[in-house]
């Protein structure tokens, strides 16, 4: 019933800086379907945004080395040419920013910078008719047409972020990658851009892949979840296989849901995973979460780590069957 | 806008009075008696006496500034000691040389230094870009006079493809070497300027957004990187012009052009007052006259800068009326 929109197979992105190499994303694999919305979830580091600029092919040009598959439509994007890329840049896939303070060109005026990729993608039109059009997109992210002769500084954060939304959504894209949207903002206001980007994605129909650290925004946005850690998808579920807690899952994942405080229960210390991220120029072999790990046993230290699979539930971990036959035989004595 | 103009020009008294009264102040540390020069050495010492006395040698320093002062408000600089004839016509007949070779070279400069920074920039670390910048750093440290003479030798005395000086007899030909000479240094500077600020602007997250949208590398380099560069570079020419008159002082002597330079270093030799004086407020008023246009380009290229332009009593209204739009 649903179409592939997207997949990646076995992506690998390198950053080489003189000698030394940082290995940002470790062979991922992942695939999208229409309409639906995939979260990936991960901390700082973990590779998300160098996913998200891959599948742009806009990963900075000399310092980078992807290897691997990206097929949008069956197509490699990887592998295409320029010209072939800003057809579908802006057009078919198109990518909202962490930044809605730098994203917007501060000498252009917010209509000209809407209009720019409707012009772009769907052609010379008559001034009057862009404007018209440029106002109706404005009108979609709850900014008044009339606005759109303003330059970004005088638009409050929110507001940029509304008009960097209204630029990806111009020309309707299958696709919309959205790298923490709401990071920089504050809480009342991510609930309105998600509100209203959760409104457009019925309305539009289009793909999302929701880059984001905030698992809340996980739970009320996102169909399937991935979670990445050090470069690589830890766990891969929908929704209800991330988020129900009598499930097996990931450490990784486990800690996540553990560091997050429940406000029925006096907690004197929050419960953060211990450890930092693995430096990417140094990961630790084996099992890349090993060293943070709770349940870690010498035979995580190296080799490759087996994938457990269970319908569309993947978890990547040596331990979880183990620990779960334990914890079954626990139950039955 | 017009606020503005005024007040900035209302402002440049002040700034004039002081630089007026500082040279005045010093080129009359050494005393020099100006009837001697007018009336050359075949006089009795009663006549010089007498002719000072006229000009107001023996009143105080300040007495002296504040006549001087008096009328050159008027528009009148008087005579030079030298030649007796009138500052201003003066000035007026030599500044045209002097402003043609800064605006060629400046033209020059911009013409060529501009879009090879912008190579360097989005080329950056490439072998063109490694070229480039060690050799704008080897242009840019040459002294002009010795580039003059040496172009002047080459092209010149051994090849003959362009007349030594002779400007004044019309001919383009004679403004190419002094043009290159002046401008291959700040060709050099615009180059390693708009470099390092192109580098500033390719990495801005809006640039990302504009690859985003599927926009063209050149469109990329030059709608979205080079006119958020563009602010910089116009503070950049308005500075430039002002250090090319310096600049063109030295030209003028190695290429014999009657400009501007070569009169205010003579009269200086020459402790000739009124033409020091004279070119002196006109070359100020110049620099001041350019300061402010360059100031007002700004609003012109970068929308954020267009509040400073609103002078304080607007600026109750402007809220108002963003107040009526919301409602």
């Amino acid at each position: 019933m649903s179409e592939k929109l997207l997949e990646i197979k076995d992506l690998k992105v390198r950053y080489v800086v003189g000698k030394e190499v940082s290995e940002a994303v470790n062979g991922i694999s992942l695939t999208l379907n229409k309409g639906e919305t995939l979260g990936l979830v991960g901390e700082t580091g973990a590779g998300k945004t160098t996913t998200a600029l891959s599948i742009m092919n806009m990963l900075p040009q000399y310092v980078s080395r992807a290897e691997g598959e990206i097929l949008f439509h069956g197509k490699n994007v990887l592998k295409m040419k320029n010209h072939e890329l800003r057809k579908i840049r802006g057009k078919q896939i198109s990518m909202v920013f962490q930044d809605p303070m730098t994203s917007l060109n501060p000498v252009y005026r917010v209509g000209e910078q809407i209009g720019e990729v409707l012009s772009l993608h769907e052609g010379k039109m008559p001034k009057e008719e862009l404007r018209k059009r440029v106002g109706e997109i404005l009108e979609m992210v709850g900014i008044p047409a009339a606005r759109q002769d303003e330059y970004p500084h005088q638009f409050s954060g929110g507001m940029k972020q509304r008009v960097i939304i209204a630029i990806a959504i111009a020309c309707r894209p299958e696709l919309l990658i959205a790298d923490e949207p709401t990071t920089a903002l504050d809480v009342t206001i991510q609930a309105q851009v998600l509100d209203m980007m959760q409104e457009l994605r019925d309305s539009l129909n289009s793909s999302i892949l929701m880059i984001t650290h905030d698992l809340g925004i996980v739970a009320s946005f996102c169909d399937k979840v991935a979670i990445m850690y050090a470069g690589e998808i830890v766990e891969y579920g929908t929704l209800e296989d991330i988020f129900d807690r009598t499930k097996a899952h990931h450490p990784y994942t486990e800690g996540l849901f553990n560091a997050i405080p429940n406000l029925n229960v006096i907690t004197p210390r929050l419960n953060p995973i211990h450890g930092l991220t693995p430096d990417p120029t140094e990961l630790p072999k084996g099992c890349k979460f090993h060293p943070r790990c709770p349940y870690a046993t010498d035979a995580c230290k190296e080799g490759a780590v087996p994938v457990l699979t269970e319908g569309e539930h993947s978890i990547m971990c040596r331990r979880v069957k183990d620990r779960f036959k334990q914890a079954e035989k626990e139950e039955q004595a | 806008m017009l606020k503005y103009v005024i007040k900035r020009i209302l402002l440049m008294i002040p700034t004039m009075l002081i630089v007026t009264a500082l040279v005045f102040l010093l080129i009359n540390i050494t005393p020099v008696e100006p009837a001697r020069i007018i009336l050359g050495t075949d006089v009795s010492e009663e006549q010089v006496e007498n002719l000072n006395r006229e000009l107001g040698f023996y009143d105080p320093l300040p007495v002296r500034y504040f006549n001087w002062l008096k009328n050159a408000v008027q528009g009148n600089f008087g005579n030079s000691y030298y030649t007796n004839r009138g500052v201003m016509e003066e000035i007026m007949s030599r500044f045209p040389y002097t402003l043609k070779l800064s605006l060629l070279s400046l033209g020059l400069s911009i013409l060529i230094g501009i879009p090879l920074g912008v190579f360097c920039a989005t080329k950056q670390y490439s072998i063109g870009d490694h070229i480039l910048s060690v050799l704008s750093m080897g242009l840019g440290a040459i002294p002009i006079f010795w580039l003059g003479l040496l172009l002047l030798l080459e092209f010149s005395s051994k090849l003959g493809w362009f007349p030594a000086g002779g400007v004044t007899k019309g001919g383009w030909l004679a403004w190419v070497l002094p043009t290159i000479t002046l401008a291959l240094g700040n060709t050099a500077s615009y180059l390693r300027y708009t470099r390092s600020v192109m580098l500033d602007s390719i990495r801005q997250d809006y640039i990302r957004t504009a690859r985003a949208k599927g926009c063209s590398e050149a469109a990329v380099t030059w709608k979205h990187a080079f006119r958020n560069s563009t602010l910089t570079l116009i503070t950049i020419t308005g500075t430039t012009l002002s250090a090319l008159m310096g600049g063109a002082i030295v030209v003028e002597q190695v290429f014999t052009i009657p400009g501007l330079g070569v009169m205010i270093v003579t009269a200086i030799q020459r402790k000739d007052i009124p033409e020091v004086m004279g070119a002196l407020v006109f070359l100020a008023l110049f620099f001041l006259i350019m300061m402010l246009i360059v100031d007002l380009l700004y609003a012109v290229v970068d929308p954020r800068l267009k509040g400073r332009f609103a002078v304080s009593a607007k600026k109750p209204k402007k809220h108002a009326a963003a107040g009526k739009k919301v409602a």
